[in-house]
């Protein structure tokens, strides 16, 4: 017991690191919005600088803290002038992979000036032993560490409780848009936090450095271990990071001395992380949850001729080039196949994983064991290893039904370095040091021997890589494909059509997972022996940003991204170049990764496309419109189908949000053809009440039905299935989507089978005849092919409620759709609403606050103050109830709600 | 022939599009590729061999002191008359601290026609053999500790990393009672252990408690704590320098006064010999060659003049086993050269086949690589012989009177069981 004590004081020491490395974090995460990832290395910076002053030039030691503290404090203020405003606009991705631009520039600099070798460095804290009774022992320099990791998270705390710094910076972090016309500039909070979590930065590093000595990189992988701490306060509380990275810091300590599993101590920040991610996370987002913006998208298009031009070329070059340049392009090839995983996963699903490599090591293992332990031919130890990848994937895909962005992110780094440290370096499962022999590669009899035949194993990648990116520009094209767009843009949106979010993300991750364990079998096939501790989880960091680079919504940016992995077609040319200054490299391609970035976040490939187009223009060339994928529309068969009858019934609805009653005992009936409105003033409920039948928040007490089938419990998406559909008051389109793909996405049939037969044939089945009566109806055809984010405000509402009505619902619920129209545009749209009504045999929900509108389209009006039902009934009789002239003016004035022309016409209906 | 063309093409865009970078960079005037010119002492085709070493790292430690140490020792060799008049020409390559670079530097070698190859490398040293072995061309490893190093047939290891580990549990079980071996968590952790327990049972005793780190350990207080948990009279350290330079500040702080027993460059460095006196004072270790400070390297270091200011790592045993390497390939070229014939690879691995005593100038015990070493695991383990160092008023001293004792038979003995 009491060693079990000994140690726990033990771990207080590293806990104590991880708070002070998550607090920095922190900070700049609440002031900017950016997850550091150079966060080490600008505290690494610190603490070099710091030692060379005091020990090297024999400066005092706190003149040297001090210049250390400032010079990081200056780091993260340039980190964010220089490189984080320009890409303010950006996708968090971009920002992230900033971040990774940043950190390699540092770290090449540091290791440029003072060497990658480990520098010593004397502790100046007393490191005197006191005696706590017993054996039970702690060092002075210990607890000064966690006593100031104690200080600071008071400190901080009442810095962002209650000072005006801190107030603004909370609110900037909430809605920037909001605190900056209530006077707070969030560029000036985002430097000063900036400045702030870097100096916290520089004092962490000059701290520890005693302990875990000076080398380039150690302070990043510090950082990385900080984060599950940082989660765990959810980037808000630091005393509560404190109390997390302490108890991260002792549970670490007492698993690696106690249990005699190899990586198992390493990986419980990481356990924790999905844990907490587990427990804590959300299903869907709620209202106010937009997913952040991803890099552009391609449209997955296949032009034959360019196939098989480019790989005729690169089948020559494999050919004719030297070894080495074979060797390269081989290594290209494979990175290849792990960037397109991410295209995938990141790029068409939204999903960001900092995991691919580590399962592409874990598909390269499980065929390499195979092949070694069972003698098992390379083809089908390849396809097992294929086809083992993708539960795996699916299990990361748990996380992520409860996670996304920035979260996503981290419990995905988390679980590809507990692979890491439990799979590739434990002795047992790895092979040892001998690493795993495997058999020479062959195909059909054919040798691969990477060693003897190095051409023909690079055309064997070439092969593997050609026919993976045909099948994921498939799936682009195809139903999966704009399913998973949606989801990547809206998933509220998304499972509002009855798309299956949670099995669409566990899809995305399986597939993904599928393809990278591809790569990571070519990879590692060009070795007899594998040793597989060189898949390292840093470089699934590295790969998202190269994904990135090249372009990671397109089926060629892979290609051009993994020429920067190391020892691929990037670092050969480096070689060949400038073999003299290779020490250079380094620091230069973080900058070039920055720069580019700047200048262009989308990628190399919309980079070239653009230019290509505009060359073409220059020289009056045709060149083929970009058109959203499978995006023909003829006209085709208006015919209006009437809907399927069916009525929804409330009855005793109700829902709380903690201790507020938001919706109290709402009952009401829309039959088929009919439009009821919900009314009420701002706050009454109608939008939750919305959310309710749609599944967007559970109901408390009540039950909910859709023509006798009780939904109440059901999903949003199976709701939407059932044949309730919404628009949303914030359209929520998909906007990185045409028009049309917005409306497909909305008929697609569900069809399980499209999943496997999307990768290797696309259908795109013809529109159903009511989306092509919407698209007239609602006029549309001119703007199929358009963004949905091109739109002017008015045509985007139409685009908003023909989506929803794409999804033929028997009963349809619209969420203020007269929103910002102008008086001719309501009117329009009333009228259509009505026909949907009257022709197509649609149940309308209709929520509005134009009473006009409300007026003359609907049957029946319920009215709702602050969640309870004040009067029901037809709308002429609505309209004089005095309870409702009170709730929306509060003093009985006989003109609060307006009659709308034809008004009475309803009261017959 | 082909690369060669597209790398004088390459080269000649790199002479104008590197300007500006070579301008600001190296001051390295050694350059990169292709020391050891012909000078009027020398004339012909010129040998070549290469040197393959992470000359640059982000994440791991850099030896950029090979590659001119290599050059510099060639000058010399050139200077008295090279190869049976012939140049010794030294290719480089960098490995950048890179698993695949293992595998271009070899191939690159193979094309540049190379007669050895001199290998320093962190990672990837399974990749080197294949390629060395299609080719035939004989490498040698700075400091043999990978298993296809002690077993391809093209390796000849003047400096087996592999023996260090044994003896230094060897030297352990001599000397110490309760040891407690320190290593860190990796693929090679049970292929550290069995090495270990071969020295201990070579000794007549029983393995030593083993306490593995693990990867990428920030605070190594617990990590002291329980290498001294059952009070141990010797700590026997299987880590780097990286590592010791962390885990030793630690082990000072436990209040731990045993004995530090170990190889050289696990127990000690230049480096740490120079932070922790107090701690290293009467520690024990083996080495393959001479104490960096000792005479037998005074050539050495006179050739090397200026040298190890410039370059970090200098002494340590990976640049130390490189030019060893150095020495025994330029002994068996001048060997293959007074037989009359070519020096190339397949000349080379017939001469090693057939001398019983490679010189390195006598900083190794004559090494006979004519026979395999009879011991299954490790038959490529030609050189048994390791001295013993002791630390004393913070300086090396060979004791066991100085000598080389071969350990071959003592180890052949467990390692058959």
């Amino acid at each position: 017991m009491e060693e079990v004590v000994q140690f726990a004081l033990l771990g207080l020491g590293l806990g104590a690191l991880y708070s002070l490395a998550a607090h920095g974090l922190m900070i700049i995460y609440r002031g900017s919005g950016v997850l550091n990832f150079a966060q080490g290395a600008i505290g690494m910076v610190a603490a070099y600088l710091c030692w060379d002053l005091a020990f090297e030039q024999g400066l005092p030691w706190a003149l040297a803290v001090v210049v250390g503290v400032a010079a990081s404090a200056a780091l993260g203020v340039l980190t964010h002038v220089l490189v984080m405003r320009p890409l303010r606009r950006a996708s968090s991705l971009a920002r992230i992979v900033a971040t990774l631009g940043v950190l390699i520039l540092l770290q090449g600099l540091v290791v440029l000036q003072y060497g990658s070798d480990v520098i010593p460095v004397r502790s100046t804290l007393p490191t005197d032993i006191i005696s706590l009774g017993g054996d039970l022992t702690i060092t002075v320099d210990r607890v000064i560490l966690v006593s100031l990791a104690g200080l600071l998270a008071v400190g901080l705390w009442w810095l962002y409780r209650f000072t005006p710094f801190g107030l603004g910076t909370s609110a900037v972090a909430e809605n920037q848009l909001v605190a900056s016309t209530l006077g707070w500039s969030p560029d000036r909070i985002a430097i000063l936090n900036w400045a702030l979590g870097s100096a916290l930065a520089g004092v962490a590093a000059i701290l520890v450095s005693p302990i875990v000595q000076l080398q380039a990189g150690t302070m990043t992988t510090l950082v990385i271990a900080a984060l599950a701490a940082a989660l765990i306060g959810g980037f808000r509380s630091f005393p509560i990071v404190f109390a997390a990275a302490l108890a991260i810091g002792i549970a670490q300590t007492e698993v690696t001395r106690f249990v005699d599993l190899p990586g198992l101590g390493q990986s419980v920040p990481f356990a924790v992380i999905v844990a907490v991610m587990i427990l804590r996370g959300q299903s869907l987002p709620t209202r106010d949850f937009f997913l952040q913006r991803l890099p552009a998208v391609g449209t997955g298009t296949v032009r034959p001729g360019l196939v098989v031009f480019g790989v005729a070329v690169g089948a020559v070059a494999m050919t004719v080039v030297p070894v080495v340049w074979q060797d390269a392009l081989t290594i290209t090839l494979g990175f290849a196949l792990v960037l397109l995983s991410i295209v995938v996963l990141t790029g068409y699903a939204g999903q960001i994983s900092l995991a691919q490599f580590a399962i592409a090591g874990l598909g390269a293992w499980i065929a390499a064991r195979l092949d070694a332990t069972l003698d098992v031919p390379f083809l089908l130890a390849v396809l097992i290893g294929v086809a083992a990848a993708l539960p795996i994937g699916v299990l990361f895909a748990l996380p992520a039904v409860r996670a996304r962005g920035l979260s996503l992110a981290v419990v995905t780094l988390g679980l590809g370095t507990a692979i890491e440290l439990m799979v590739f370096n434990s002795p047992s499962l790895s092979g040892g040091v001998l690493g795993t022999d495997v058999h020479v590669p062959s195909l059909f009899g054919l040798s691969l021997d990477p060693i003897v035949h190095p051409g023909r194993y690079g055309l064997f990648a070439l092969a593997v890589f050609a026919l993976a990116a045909l099948a994921v520009a498939n799936l682009r094209r195809g139903r999966t494909g704009r399913r998973m767009l949606a989801m990547r843009t809206n998933e509220r949106a998304a499972a509002a059509l009855g798309i299956n979010v949670p099995a669409m993300k566990a899809y995305a991750f399986g597939l993904s997972a599928s393809v990278a364990a591809l790569g990571g079998i070519v990879l590692a096939y060009r070795n007899d022996t594998i040793i597989f501790s060189e898949f390292t989880n840093f470089i699934s960091i590295e790969t998202v940003a190269w994904a990135v680079i090249g372009g990671v919504g397109f089926v060629f940016g892979p290609v051009l991204g993994a020429t920067l992995a190391p020892s691929a077609l990037g670092t050969e040319i480096g070689n060949t170049l400038f073999s003299n200054v290779t020490e250079y490299v380094v620091p230069l391609s973080g900058l070039i990764l920055i720069l580019f970035l700047i200048q262009n976040e989308a990628g190399l490939v919309k980079q070239n496309i653009d230019q290509l187009h505009h060359l073409a223009r220059k020289l009056r060339i045709p060149w083929p419109a970009p058109t959203g994928a499978g995006a023909t529309y003829d006209g085709g068969d208006a015919r209006i189908e009437r809907a399927a009858p069916k009525r929804l019934e409330l009855a005793g609805v109700t829902v709380r949000f903690g201790g507020v009653v938001a919706v109290d005992d709402l009952s009401l009936a829309v039959d088929p053809g009919r439009i009821v409105g919900l009314i009420g003033p701002n706050g009454a409920g109608k939008t939750t009440a919305i959310d309710a039948v749609t599944g967007f928040v559970p109901a408390a007490e009540g039950s909910i039905t859709i023509d006798d089938e009780d939904v109440t419990r059901m999903s949003a998406a199976r709701r939407a299935r059932s044949g309730a559909s919404r628009s949303f008051q914030s359209l929520e389109l998909f906007e990185d989507m045409t028009v049309l793909d917005n409306l497909r996405t909305a008929s697609d049939p569900f069809d399980r089978a499209s999943y496997v037969s999307d990768l290797v044939r696309p259908v795109t089945p013809p529109l159903p005849p009511p989306v092509v009566a919407a698209i007239q109806e609602f006029q549309l055809g001119d703007d199929l092919d358009r963004l949905a984010s091109d739109l002017p405000y008015g045509r985007r509402r139409l685009v908003a409620i023909a989506r929803a009505v794409a999804t033929r619902p028997s009963v349809l619920l619209l969420d203020e759709p007269a929103a910002g129209l102008g008086e001719t545009e309501s009117a329009e749209l009333a009228r259509l609403v009505r026909r949907l009504a009257d022709e197509w045999g649609i149940g309308i929900l209709l929520v509005e606050h134009d009473m006009a509108f409300v007026m003359s389209v609907c049957d029946e009006l319920v009215v709702l103050d602050f969640g309870r039902t004040i009067a029901s009934g037809p709308p002429a009789a609505v309209r004089e109830d005095p309870s409702v002239i009170a709730a929306y003016l509060g003093d009985g004035d006989d003109d609060a709600v307006p009659a709308a022309a034809g008004t009475n016409d309803r009261e017959d209906r | 022939m082909g690369g060669a063309k597209l790398r004088r093409g390459a080269a000649a865009l790199a002479l104008v599009a590197a300007l500006g970078m070579t301008a600001c960079g190296s001051d390295d005037d050694d350059g990169g590729g292709g020391g050891g010119a012909s000078n009027g002492a020398t004339s012909g085709e010129p040998i070549k061999i290469a040197v393959i070493a992470d000359v640059t790292s982000q994440t791991g430690v850099a030896y950029p002191g090979i590659p001119p140490m290599i050059e510099r020792a060639a000058e010399e060799v050139n200077a008295a008359g090279g190869i049976d008049g012939r140049p010794i020409e030294i290719t480089e390559c960098d490995l950048q601290n890179l698993p695949d670079q293992a595998v271009r530097c070899a191939r690159q070698a193979v094309e540049d026609g190379v007669a050895a190859a001199l290998v320093q490398v962190a990672f990837g040293a399974a990749k080197v053999p294949p390629i060395f072995e299609e080719a035939g061309i004989p490498y040698l490893p700075a400091f043999a500790f990978e298993a296809a190093d002690m077993q391809s047939e093209v390796s000849y290891p003047m400096v087996p990393g592999v023996l260090t580990q044994i003896a230094a549990s060897y030297l352990a079980g001599q000397h110490c009672e309760n040891p407690v071996l320190l290593t860190f968590e990796s693929p090679s952790l049970d292929y550290t252990k069995e090495l270990s327990s071969m020295g201990f049972a070579a000794a007549g005793k029983e393995p030593a408690k083993v306490v593995a780190a693990p990867l990428d350990t920030k605070d190594w207080a617990p990590i002291a704590a329980e290498v001294t948990a059952d009070d141990p009279d010797c700590v026997v350290p299987y880590i780097n320098e990286a590592l010791t330079l962390a885990f030793y500040p630690a082990l000072q702080q436990t209040g731990f006064d045993g004995k530090l027993v170990g190889y050289q460059g696990g127990v000690y460095t230049e480096k740490t010999l120079n932070e922790f006196p107090d701690l290293l004072e009467g520690a024990l270790a083996v080495d393959m060659s001479y104490p960096f400070d000792h005479e037998q390297w005074d050539d050495y270091n006179e050739t090397m003049a200026g040298l190890e200011e410039e370059y970090p790592a200098f002494t340590s045993s990976l640049v130390k086993g490189s030019y060893l390497n150095f020495l025994a390939v330029v002994d068996a070229a001048r060997r293959a050269a007074e037989d009359g014939k070519d020096v190339t690879g397949e000349t080379m691995l017939e001469t090693f086949a057939s001398t019983t005593d490679i010189d390195t100038g006598g900083l190794l015990a004559p090494v006979d690589t004519s026979t395999e070493w009879d011991v299954e695991r490790f038959p490529r383990m030609f050189n048994t012989s390791v001295l013993v160092e002791e630390i004393k008023d913070g300086q090396v001293t060979l004791i066991e009177d100085g000598e080389f004792q071969d350990l071959g038979d003592e180890i052949a003995a467990v390692a058959n069981q």
